[in-house]
């Protein structure tokens, strides 16, 4: 079967909630090049003026990948699970890669066209962001996997409840909670401010 | 923060949330009562809410699509790519893309190998790679593909390494099969380059024919070494992610027709891993077929663990008998019966090839040897961390494993499919089976503090059943009808509570105080529950000795006392007759008992120097499980027991399961399953920066080392250059080198099958003392920082010798002996002329004072008291002058002096201490919580505390004959 054909995914979605965690292994490698080639289209529509679709790249490599009939409710759970971290494992990368690159460390200097766009303010607010968000973990893991599912794979409340199973309401309580939190963690001191 | 904290912040910041103005402020003053810290943190996340604006609201898909644009980059012919301009695209394969490439700086041709971001997505893993890459490159032998350079391109690490004009031995052998002579010259070369990786200590991990490049010249070129580390599946990540990130699929399975027995259940591998591979390699180039390949992955697997090969002069018996027997100790399944080394290796290929060459070699016999299982007891020595993962993929072909035949009434658990039950982060303990089988209970602090989880065997989800409570809830315990639950917990001052099977209708059983009681056990008839006095989890890790062991009526509370003696995780008898406990002999010995269920006399079950605890019954009360490491590792053993009189029918034997540490037994009732905490962990140094003058850890400590070993027992050289630990928990226990601030190579001061504890490096920093087992029994040892002239120091004919202490001048050298006092030696004598000085008897005869530090002005030594066989008491100077003893805290270990002569740092648990010794007030510098500190260094300027930390992790394994 064709590796990127929605039965073939959604088969392994299905196979991982089952417990094969040799699945999971599968499905990084496809989920990776699907949202990849969705960025860079949605990047050429970009630069030739097109409106910005809404939806986020999760989504749409969700509704390109996963055959919607066939799968599970506990599938796609896993999948926005594993999507989001993806995402947020990306751009920290990217952010990091753009710090090294400025600083023109390690044992070859690389020219910075790949990581054009993105301000050292913006790098640096990822990766505080990220390394916030490891503490919220230690403190209070749902809260940091609910600003994961929201912020880097871009879910909706009402998803973001049924991927962590809780209520919608229980998001919006974690929400407010941890991005005020983060938001004290990575401004500092607010009295100054 | 704890638990508790936080939800308590949450619930009023909610709530401020709801009020505005003077409400919310009236809110905040009545519901903080004072407790300033309380508002001063709601307040913060009150403005912290009102200025976050659109903080995080608008996820960042612009940023997230340029980042996966340029994540991984792969370039074009003629792209300029640092100093190399890229020529042409060489081939693809599973470690990526390699191209042809010129070295404009140079002016030679390189290869430049592409890894696949997905080898290099996480921190840990770049990290390794880049030490593994350099150390590769430090290669400097013929046989060895030179690395040049490692770099980045884009996001997309590559190497690259010289360019060789050939054949891979893989393309070489699908072209025609190859000759004696030729097969013998390449394995040569092969186990030459071995050798000289040995030397640098690296290992290859992925020696195979498309890894083994033929120049045109004739001259074999292995590459990637050090590579195949990359693709090695992680343990769980610390951060407790989803654990499969950084695999990709097929790891175990898709290389296993070169992988060592070790390799293929994840042990921890070393330098003869790749000898076994080079075996199979060699068996292909002569028969052309795999050694244990099959028509399935299941039967290769097999084949890899349980039999020997065909042997090749079966394939062609014009092969020589000798080559023979190269082959087949190069493919024994046991490490320690295989080649020991490269060079030896290549010596006998050596020799066979000068014989073939001379034509003088021995004639193949008609001998033939019979395939046949072989022994497979190794297999309990798996290494935990990583078995887990691999056994999640091969625990069905477990089932295929030809048994040891033992006692032919007992069930052959050899042949059990073992299968992990839960894979969360952290620990989970203490499982009980319903006695359906049909699931479980078990205890984990997932959601920050113990809770009772409750999952069905075979599912995925768990329920926590005691999530209302903040308390800590402990040791679960089915009952016999399988209806409610017995546990442990700390709420309401603490006790015995039972609930029922769902999680609900909570009841005390227990009232708080001296009766509590812990690890509760049920009686056959579910009348009764056994409790303990001690909270036992392990022998090590216990309070209170002697513990009582009593039985509380579970209808009326009421109680009866068992025994007075020292009685801790006991076990009811299936059909009511008798109670199993273990417990502390005098010396610190630990032992199994049984008594009438009644009450009376103890019968002993063990007695001897091997740790044996956690009895559990059998359900057809012919045996008596426990968990011991009379076999090297904690596992599971059983012995034949009549449950009458406790009278025992036979020896103790092993029940192999595939973990290195197993504890923590539950049946289910029928016998056919056994459940069990399968325990793992790593231990790693970190360092944190110490301002001595404010008395504060400044910032978050770093991690020095990262790994799956036990890194512990650590000092600092003088000039706080090189970090000294010993790596323990293996058969192999060795002291390890490693600089301040972990970067360059791990050095090994000792690599062999001893045990090396305790190095402290002399004040001159040219030696390290230490204590080994490698005279017979512990002694203590030095060796110099080269890692020549290792001596023994200390030749002692009747104890156990450890923890030696350099005095400041270098001159005199504290140490302990087992169950005796402390002593102090004159280096500058040879063993026959000492006196060994021991310390002055303490007031309490029981008590002795193990050093540990010597004051930087050599007037003070401080330690710590114990009492035979005890936990430790507490920290006490000894001052050699005066010979007096002082106590100054009730608890903590290791206690390091600051520079000052006056304060010290210890630990205790979880937590880092500065202890004034002339006021004796201490203060907590630093909480691990709940990871607990194994080790403790202080660089000379009182400003880097570097200590070990151990990182735990439990899994519940269940055991099944169906």
């Amino acid at each position: 079967m064709e590796k990127r054909s929605p039965g073939y995914v959604t088969q392994l979605l299905n196979d991982w909630s089952d417990g094969d965690s040799a699945a999971l292994d599968e499905i990084m490698p496809i989920l990776y090049d699907e949202l990849r080639s969705l960025a860079a289209h949605y990047l050429r529509r970009e630069r030739v003026g097109h409106t910005l679709q809404p939806t986020a790249l999760v989504h749409e490599a969700y509704l390109r990948l996963v055959n919607q009939n066939e799968v599970r409710w506990q599938s796609r759970a896993h999948f926005f699970g594993v999507a989001a971290q993806m995402m947020r494992r990306v751009l920290i990368d990217h952010a990091r890669f753009h710090h090294r690159a400025k600083r023109g460390a390690g044992p070859l200097k690389v020219e910075l066209d790949q990581a054009e766009e993105l301000t050292d303010e913006q790098a640096d607010d990822i990766v505080a962001l990220d390394e916030a968000l490891d503490a919220l973990t230690r403190l209070d893991p749902r809260k940091a996997r609910v600003v994961e599912l929201r912020y880097f794979a871009g879910l909706s409340v009402e998803e973001t409840a049924e991927v962590l199973g809780v209520s919608p309401n229980t998001v919006t309580r974690d929400w407010v909670m941890a991005k005020a939190w983060l938001y004290k963690e990575i401004k500092g001191n607010l009295d100054n401010g | 923060m704890d638990n508790e904290r936080w939800q308590l912040i949450e619930r009023l910041f909610h709530g401020a949330l709801e009020r505005e103005g003077g409400d919310r402020s009236s809110f905040l003053s009545e519901v903080c009562a004072g407790d300033e810290s309380l508002r001063q943190q709601i307040e913060g996340l009150l403005k912290a809410h009102d200025r976050a604006g659109e903080f995080i609201e608008r996820p960042p898909k612009d940023q997230a699509a340029r980042a996966l644009c340029a994540s991984e980059t792969t370039p074009s012919v003629n792209q300029q790519v640092g100093t190399y301009v890229v020529l042409s695209l060489l081939g693809k394969g599973g470690m990526g893309e390699v191209y042809l490439a010129q070295d404009t700086r140079l002016g030679r041709k390189v290869a430049l190998k592409f890894l696949p971001a997905r080898f290099t997505r996480n921190s840990e893993q770049l990290l390794r790679f880049g030490r593994e890459a350099r150390a590769a490159s430090a290669l400097n032998h013929p046989n060895i593909l030179t690395v040049h350079d490692i770099g980045q391109y884009g996001t997309t690490h590559f190497i690259a390494t010289e360019y060789i004009e050939g054949e891979t031995l893989r393309e070489r052998m699908d072209a025609g099969k190859l000759d004696l002579k030729e097969a013998l010259d390449i394995a040569i070369q092969v186990a030459g380059a071995l050798a000289a990786a040995l030397a640098e200590r690296i290992i290859h991990r992925d020696i195979k024919p498309e890894n083994i490049m033929i120049r045109r010249d004739g001259y074999v070129k292995v590459l990637d070494f050090g590579l195949a580390k990359l693709t090695e599946r992680q343990g769980i990540s610390h951060s407790g992610q989803a654990l499969s990130l950084d695999t990709q699929s097929g790891t175990v399975m898709g290389t296993i027709n070169y992988m060592s027995p070790e390799q293929a259940l994840g042990r921890e591998v070393d330098h003869r891993t790749d000898l076994f591979s080079l075996g199979a390699v060699l068996y292909e180039m002569v028969t052309g077929a795999l050694p244990f390949k099959n028509s399935t992955v299941a039967a290769s697997f097999d084949a890899l663990l349980n039999r020997a090969p065909d042997p090749v002069t079966e394939a062609d018996p014009a092969l020589p008998m000798e080559l023979e027997r190269i082959i087949g100790k190069a493919l024994e399944k046991d490490r320690e019966l295989r080649y020991q080394t490269a060079s030896d290796l290549r010596g006998d290929l050596a020799r066979l090839k000068r014989d073939v060459d001379s034509g003088i070699l021995p004639v193949t016999s008609s001998w033939v040897r019979f395939k046949k299982p072989v022994r497979v007891g190794w297999i309990a020595k798996v290494s935990a961390v990583a078995a887990l993962l691999a056994i999640v993929a091969v625990s069905s072909y477990l089932l295929l494993r030809p048994g040891a035949k033992t006692e032919p009434r007992g069930p052959d658990w050899s042949t059990a499919i073992v299968t992990p039950i839960t894979n969360q982060p952290g620990e989970e303990l203490f499982p009980s089976l319903s006695p359906d089988g049909k699931s479980l209970v078990y205890a984990s602090r997932a959601r920050g503090n113990w809770d009772i989880y409750w999952q069905r065997v075979g599912g995925q989800t768990s329920m926590n059943l005691t999530e209302d409570s903040t308390a800590d809830d402990n040791h679960p315990a089915f009952s016999p009808d399988g209806e409610v639950i017995a546990f442990r917990s700390e709420r309401q001052g603490g006790g015995i509570f039972i609930m029922s099977a769902s999680g609900e209708n909570i009841r005390r059983l227990t009232d708080p105080g001296e009766y509590s009681g812990y690890n509760p056990a049920w009686s056959p008839d579910g009348n009764e529950i056994l409790c303990t006095k001690a909270r036992t989890r392990d022998p090590y890790n216990r309070s209170v000795i002697p513990s009582r062991l009593w039985a509380v009526n579970a209808a009326t509370g009421e109680k009866r006392v068992v025994t007075e003696g020292d009685a801790v995780q006991a076990a009811w008898s299936p059909h009511g007759h008798r109670i199993a406990y273990w417990g502390l002999q005098k010396g610190g010995q630990r032992d199994l008992w049984t008594i009438p269920a009644a009450g009376g006399q103890p019968v002993p079950v063990t007695d001897d120097d091997a740790t044996d605890w956690n009895p559990v019954w059998s359900p057809d009360g012919k045996y008596l499980y426990f968990t011991s490491d009379r076999g090297g590792s904690m596992n599971l053993w059983r012995v034949p027991i009549e449950e009458e009189s406790g009278r025992m029918l036979g020896q103790p034997e092993a029940v192999r399961t595939p973990s290195s540490y197993s504890q923590h037994i539950t049946f289910s009732r029928d016998g056919r399953q056994i459940a069990y905490a399968n325990a793992f962990g790593n231990t790693n140094i970190r360092r944190a920066f110490f301002d001595p003058v404010r008395e504060r850890v400044l910032g978050q400590p770093i991690w020095i080392t990262q790994g799956r070993r036990q890194m512990t027992d650590l000092d600092l050289s003088p000039d706080g250059r090189w970090v000294v630990f010993s790596s323990q928990g293996e058969t192999q226990e060795d002291l390890i080198l490693v600089r301040r601030d972990g970067t360059g190579t791990l050095r090994h001061l000792t690599d062999d099958i001893h045990r090396d504890r305790g190095p402290r490096f002399s004040p001159d920093g040219s030696q390290v003392a230490f204590y080994s087992n490698r005279g017979g029994k512990f002694e203590i040892w030095t060796i110099n920082m080269d890692g020549s002239g290792l001596r023994q120091i200390t030749q002692s004919t009747t104890s156990t010798v450890f923890n030696p202490v350099w005095s400041p001048d270098g001159t005199g050298i504290a140490y302990t002996m087992l169950r005796g006092s402390g002593f102090i030696l004159d280096l500058r004598k040879p063993w026959t002329e000492q006196t060994p000085t021991p310390l002055p008897p303490m007031s309490d005869p029981e008590l002795r004072l193990v050093p540990w530090c010597w004051s930087p002005d050599g007037k003070t030594l401080a330690g710590w008291q114990a009492r035979i066989g005890q936990p430790k008491l507490g920290i006490v100077l000894y001052a050699t002058e005066s010979q007096q003893y002082e106590k100054l805290t009730d608890f903590g270990t290791r206690p390091t002096w600051l520079s000052d002569n006056r304060r010290l740092l210890f630990y205790d648990m979880d937590k880092l201490y500065l202890l004034d010794s002339k006021s004796k007030k201490v203060w907590t510098i630093l909480s691990t919580e709940p990871n607990e500190i194994t080790g403790l260094a202080l660089v000379r300027d009182d400003r880097h505390i570097y200590f070990s930390l151990r990182q735990a992790e439990a899994d519940i394994w269940l055991m099944s004959l169906d």
